[in-house]
């Protein structure tokens, strides 16, 4: 009872424990992703900043979400590469704005006779810029909404699919955001507690029946038994034969009745089927899933049955004894 | 428990062993955990000038090698006599029978000094061949009696069955020096003529491969015990066996010889008595029984040890309807440990009963 109740409890507590878990990760991404692109943002800006002083009267909101989420400044390559990528989101094709270009924008922007072309040009590019903003607003509302709904069961491939979508470019996004390899954040976590837990409630059950066969046992003992015999009836372990093909099987019980034994008369084993039925001693298969009375039951039955072999076993022995004593008191008889 | 009185109960702690007294050799198994083997034979010094050499009048075991040349070597059970066969069956004078039953004396002595018994009523049970005569079982009992309070003898292979807890659905199959014993376990202690002897074994294989030996090397000088050894070294049944190239002198100089298809002809003397033993045994018990019986035979004894036999018995059986055949792992123990067993299991009463018969007997 004890073992099934609490190996439902666990197993529930699981099962919610599961999907939260998934959840709890897919939200750490989007927020990850979001931060990073925050930062990519920011980095940019100063750069351009840095660059030109005409940057600071172009519009700061329309450069800030400029940058595609990366993770690690591994490729720092990225941001200094004219053109190093094209964002696709609704089919068109939308060229970065590139160091190149950017100096030429400086030069042309120097240049008092170009003024209005070059002014021309912020303009067109601050289009481009807004657009590219809107497609990455349109991909955090996305990230945003996938790690809002746990039923759905996104992983975060699908996510990092839908980044790699929108710039195939770009290395993919889980290698390197989330720290999948980390324990702590697998989806091995809940099944590790569970394995812990089931394994802690077998531990419990097996404790509880030893301790339950240990009091019906100690009721056997209280039994009278025969009285001792003088002289062992086994032979001593280093005394019996090396091989283990010499060592007395225990598992083959010698089967037939106590009378005819004792009467002497030709007796016949029973049939190999039912010889063969007499079950393996010292290795009782306890299964958990069954009622924890039941397995003391079948505790019970093995005991019994181990002694009934046991028994058995004994009157054979005593039966063969008393033949071999038999044909050599009448070979000393017939020797005087 | 005062130590006085443990030692009083040590004393009498009775002293078991179990003895596969064979035709070539001798083991012995006892409760205080010894054991020991031997050949069965004693080598008596040829002369005084021996005698003086050798420092005793019995040489036993390994020493016999050393000194082969300065004694005469006495073997009780050569060729089975006195032990399956009769005396007269066995051709003996009265001398000679008394000097194997001397030697057997001696040979049990030997032994059972080996094994350093402690104080305490010593009984022993000892393996026989199945069929042996009752005179060949009281030359047993005669020599062992000495040295014992109480002798029960045994069947072999009911030893060897006995040891293994195999006492239901077995076919032992002994294969030793002078005999080669069948005896089906049903439960029950066998009877007599419900086992099956040959007069055949390890013995009949040297004789037959010294004769091959000479037959196709006359130059080559050879002897039986040579024989033995080339057996025990190259020993098989099978064809697929590596070469079998012994040294043997031709006019004093060592030369090599191929005997391999020797040797395997001489070895196969062995397969049809046991399969007849077989066949005989099966036939003789319970039809029900018989499958259960084929397939679980066990062989023991030294000739066991021939490479490719239970394959081959295997191939034989099949034309008694199939059967399985293994061997025993330690043939030289095998016997004796099982009758240990038995001697440890045997009730005191059964022991005193014995006793107090031989003595009223005496
Ligand atoms: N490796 C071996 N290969 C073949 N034969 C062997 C081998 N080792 C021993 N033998 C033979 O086995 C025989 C001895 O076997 P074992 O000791 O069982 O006989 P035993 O008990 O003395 O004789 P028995 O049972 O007939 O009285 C000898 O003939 C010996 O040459
Ligand atoms: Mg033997």
């Amino acid at each position: 009872m004890w073992t099934k109740a609490t190996v439902i409890c666990l197993f529930l507590s699981a099962i919610v424990s599961v999907p939260e878990t998934v959840v709890g990760q897919q939200q750490m991404l989007g927020t990850d992703h979001l931060q990073l692109i925050e930062i990519r943002g920011k980095q940019r800006r100063d750069r351009i900043d840095g660059l030109t002083g005409v940057a600071r009267t172009a519009p700061a909101p329309a450069l800030e979400p400029l940058n595609p989420p990366r993770s690690t400044a591994r490729q720092p390559a990225y941001d200094l590469h004219p053109n190093s990528g094209t964002l696709t989101p609704s089919g068109e094709s939308i060229e970065f704005l590139g160091m190149e270009e950017l100096q030429a924008l400086i030069q042309s922007s120097i240049d008092a006779s170009r003024v209005s072309e070059a002014q021309a040009k912020w303009n067109s590019i601050e289009q481009k810029l807004d657009s590219n903003l809107q497609d990455i607003r349109q991909l955090s509302q996305r990230i945003e909404s996938v790690s809002q709904t746990p039923s759905q069961s996104v992983s975060s491939g699908t996510v990092a699919s839908s980044i790699s979508h929108l710039a195939p470019g770009i290395p993919r996004p889980e290698a390197q955001i989330t720290p999948t390899s980390s324990p702590l954040q697998s989806s091995a976590v809940p099944w590790l507690t569970l394995t812990l837990s089931a394994f802690l409630v077998s531990l419990f059950a097996l404790t509880l029946s030893a301790y339950r066969l240990g009091l019906s046992r100690a009721s056997h003992l209280d039994r009278p038994t025969a009285p001792p015999q003088h002289v062992p009836t086994t032979v001593p372990e280093q005394y019996m034969p090396e091989s283990s093909e010499l060592r007395p099987r225990r598992t083959r019980g010698l089967a037939w009745p106590h009378e005819d034994a004792k009467a002497g008369a030709t007796v016949l084993p029973l049939p190999v089927s039912q010889q063969e039925e007499i079950p393996e001693p010292l290795a009782p298969n306890i299964d958990l899933s069954t009622d924890d009375s039941a397995t003391i039951l079948s505790f019970e039955t093995f005991s019994d049955q181990h002694r009934d072999e046991k028994k058995q076993k004994q009157e054979v022995n005593s039966a063969l004894m008393a033949q071999i004593l038999q044909d050599n008191l009448n070979l000393s008889n017939k020797a005087s | 428990m005062p130590a006085q009185n443990k030692d009083v109960l040590m004393s009498n702690k009775p002293q078991c062993v179990g003895i596969d007294f064979g035709t070539f050799k001798t083991s012995i198994v006892a409760s205080n955990g010894n054991r020991d083997s031997i050949m069965t034979a004693v080598g008596l010094p040829k002369d005084h000038i021996a005698r003086g050499m050798l420092g005793c009048d019995e040489v036993f075991g390994d020493r016999i090698g050393q000194v082969r040349t300065a004694v005469n070597l006495v073997r009780p059970f050569d060729c089975g006599a006195l032990k399956y066969t009769d005396s007269s069956a066995a051709g003996l004078s009265a001398d000679e029978v008394n000097r194997r039953c001397k030697a057997a004396k001696s040979i049990m002595g030997e032994v059972v000094r080996r094994v350093e018994l402690g104080t305490g009523p010593r009984y022993a049970v000892i393996g026989a061949p199945s069929q042996a005569s009752d005179e060949a079982k009281n030359v047993i009992l005669q020599a062992a009696s000495p040295h014992f309070d109480a002798v029960m003898i045994v069947a072999e292979p009911f030893c060897i069955a006995y040891g293994f807890g195999h006492l239901v659905g077995t076919l032992v199959v002994d294969i030793g020096a002078g005999t080669i014993d069948v005896c089906p376990m049903f439960g029950t202690y066998p009877k007599p003529d419900q086992q099956y002897s040959a007069s055949v074994g390890g013995d009949a294989v040297d004789r037959e491969l010294l004769s091959l030996i000479q037959q196709a090397h006359p130059d080559a000088q050879v002897t039986l015990n040579m024989a033995r050894q080339f057996k025990e070294k190259f020993g098989t049944v099978s064809d697929d066996q590596e070469r079998a190239v012994v040294v043997m002198p031709v006019e004093g100089v060592p030369t090599e010889f191929d005997i391999t298809d020797i040797i395997r002809d001489a070895c196969r003397v062995l397969v049809e008595p046991i399969i007849e033993g077989i066949h005989k045994t099966v036939a003789m018990s319970d039809p029900e029984f018989q499958a259960q019986l084929r397939g679980n035979i066990l062989l023991g004894g030294g000739g066991s040890q021939l490479r490719g036999l239970d394959r081959l018995l295997e191939t034989g059986v099949e034309k008694l309807g199939g059967g399985k055949v293994t061997r025993v792992n330690d043939c030289l123990y095998a016997g004796a440990a099982g009758a240990l067993k038995l001697c440890m299991a045997m009730p005191a009463e059964n022991w005193e009963q014995l006793r107090s018969q031989n003595a009223k007997a005496a």
